[in-house]
């Protein structure tokens, strides 16, 4: 069998070498050709910003702000997704009517409506909540209707077999069919949400990482700006990775060569 | 023993087909699956049924499980129409069909938890029936754990848990090798003279079919119809030995003859 490289110690060294080769790269060519500061920043002055913001506890407050919005804003639009796609997969009629609406919504780039939500939800935290939600149902839905469609139709023939009604079928097959393909959709779902608040919040907040990025970029602080970005990024490898954490424990059976 | 007699003549038949047809409809006309299909199965006797693919086994199948009705005829389970699913029938399908969610224990609890029958009021039958198959020390695995013919002993013990009179089995060893099959033909044979359970038995070798049924239905394809119902007198218990006995040989040949013969098979 062939061996996987991206699997044990070499694989580490080969990761940390990459990552070091292409910091060193980029602040050596920023410092080589002198390249301003306010329109690029080494990743020393993006360090030493972050240290600074973090130390300063500046940081972890507008994080804690940020981190209430996506989280509320994703179980917000997740069950919101969850149920719609429900009510399509078991309903025709429903599903006839509400098809023509979703392929609709499906076309509009959902950033667009961030600034009608936030003149509608004001500067606090419920705009930034009601846009990350908005942004973030459709993969839900979308994945949900297609997972509670994917059920085997064997399958169901041997539970209207032995008598299940319509509700059982879909709590004892649907449903745990569905599974890998809600949580697919929530992995995605998590950083739609994130993209969703940072924008409203770039749009209008008292608070937030976002509305701190923008204030950094009117003071031409682009090393603090970049220092934000990481944290963004942190923030949500973290959140995926919960997710991904979750998934292990309710879809316990799946094996793990399956997922990707 | 000489099932001819067991069946009792004033009790109705555990399975009884009139006249049965089931049709397709389609644009340009209607497909017959079956027709003029007329069978009883008595209680405690083990039916197969033999016939090239697309004789409308499946489809008669579909009918006595309750998913599909007749076009025309009649069909009844202990001497009642049939309207829909019935509780008191298991059905054994092709492929095992297991839910990979549910370990092997609760695979077989299927039954039970759609017809809410309690799984503590159920447990021990479902453990006997683990054993009845040998997949006791498999109760906490999960199927994907299992090899093929592991997965169709707990398809078989799950069409069991709740007690069916009657046992109908789709090509239920069809995707298996050939000695894991011959192995479950005499599991299935022991299950049954132990159970005593109606079987009616769907498959498209003959010589399973001889093996294991008291009668042996054969269907000819397009429409699907009875050519001939054979009874099968080979003594039980039957071994792998019977097998090759000239009784069991001039059986097999004679109900060879309706599909042409020589080449063995039927498809």
């Amino acid at each position: 069998m062939r061996k996987d490289p991206t699997q044990g110690v070499t694989g580490w060294t080969l990761t940390l070498v990459l990552f070091v080769a292409v910091i060193g790269g980029w602040e050596l060519i920023v410092r080589l050709l002198d390249v301003p500061s306010f329109l690029f920043p080494t990743p020393s002055a993006i360090a030493v910003g972050l240290w600074r913001g973090l130390g300063s506890g500046i940081y972890l407050r507008h994080t804690w702000v940020t981190l209430v919005e996506v989280i509320a804003g994703f179980a917000l639009g997740s069950a919101i997704g969850f149920a719609l796609g429900v009510l399509v997969a078991l309903n025709r009629t429903v599903a006839y009517f509400l098809r023509p609406y979703i392929l609709a919504f499906q076309t509009i780039p959902k950033v667009a409506l961030v600034p009608v939500i936030v003149l509608w939800f004001g500067l606090g935290l419920n705009s930034k909540i009601v846009a990350a939600a908005i942004i973030c149902f459709f993969p839900v839905m979308i994945n949900t209707i297609a997972g509670l469609a994917a059920a085997d139709p064997d399958r169901i023939a041997l539970l209207r077999a032995m008598g299940a009604s319509k509700m059982q079928v879909f709590r004892l097959l649907r449903l745990p069919t569905a599974g890998p393909y809600i949580f697919a959709g929530l992995e995605i779902a998590v950083t739609f949400a994130l993209i969703g608040a940072i924008v409203a919040e770039f749009l209008g907040a008292e608070a937030g990482l976002g509305m701190l990025m923008q204030s950094m970029n009117f003071n031409m602080d682009v090393a603090g700006s970049f220092s934000i970005l990481v944290l963004l990024s942190l923030i949500g490898m973290g959140l995926t990775w919960a997710i991904v954490l979750i998934r292990r424990r309710v879809l316990y059976w799946e094996d793990p060569a399956d997922r990707n | 023993m000489n099932t001819a007699q067991t069946i009792d003549t004033a009790a109705s038949p555990a399975l009884e087909l009139r006249g049965a047809a089931k049709t397709y409809g389609t644009p340009t006309g209607g497909i017959t699956a079956f027709s003029d299909f007329d069978l009883n199965v008595g209680e405690g006797e083990f039916v197969a049924l033999v016939g090239p693919s697309g004789c409308g086994k499946s489809s008669l199948l579909k009918v006595i499980a309750g998913l599909s009705k007749l076009t025309a005829g009649q069909c009844s389970v202990a001497g009642e129409s049939l309207k829909g699913p019935r509780r008191d029938i298991g059905i054994v399908f092709q492929s095992p069909l297991l839910f990979p969610w549910r370990t092997v224990l609760e695979n077989v609890l299927l039954p039970v938890d759609v017809q809410r029958l309690g799984r503590n009021s159920q447990m021990s039958v479902a453990r006997e029936l683990l054993d009845l198959v040998d997949l006791t020390e498999f109760a906490d695995r999960y199927p994907k754990e299992l090899s093929g013919g592991m997965q169709q002993r707990v398809g078989i013990a799950r069409a069991l848990v709740n007690t069916p009179t009657i046992l109908l089995m789709d090509e239920p060893f069809g995707a298996l090798d050939a000695m894991t099959r011959e192995h479950l033909n005499l599991q299935l044979q022991r299950l049954w003279m132990e159970r005593k359970k109606t079987i009616f038995f769907i498959t498209h070798s003959i010589a399973e079919a001889v093996f294991l049924a008291d009668r042996v239905v054969v269907m000819t394809s397009r429409p699907g119809r009875i050519a001939e119902i054979c009874p099968i007198d080979l003594p039980r218990p039957r071994d792998l030995d019977t097998m090759v006995t000239p009784e069991f040989g001039e059986h097999v040949r004679h109900i060879r003859q309706y599909f042409g013969g020589a080449e063995g098979g039927l498809d």
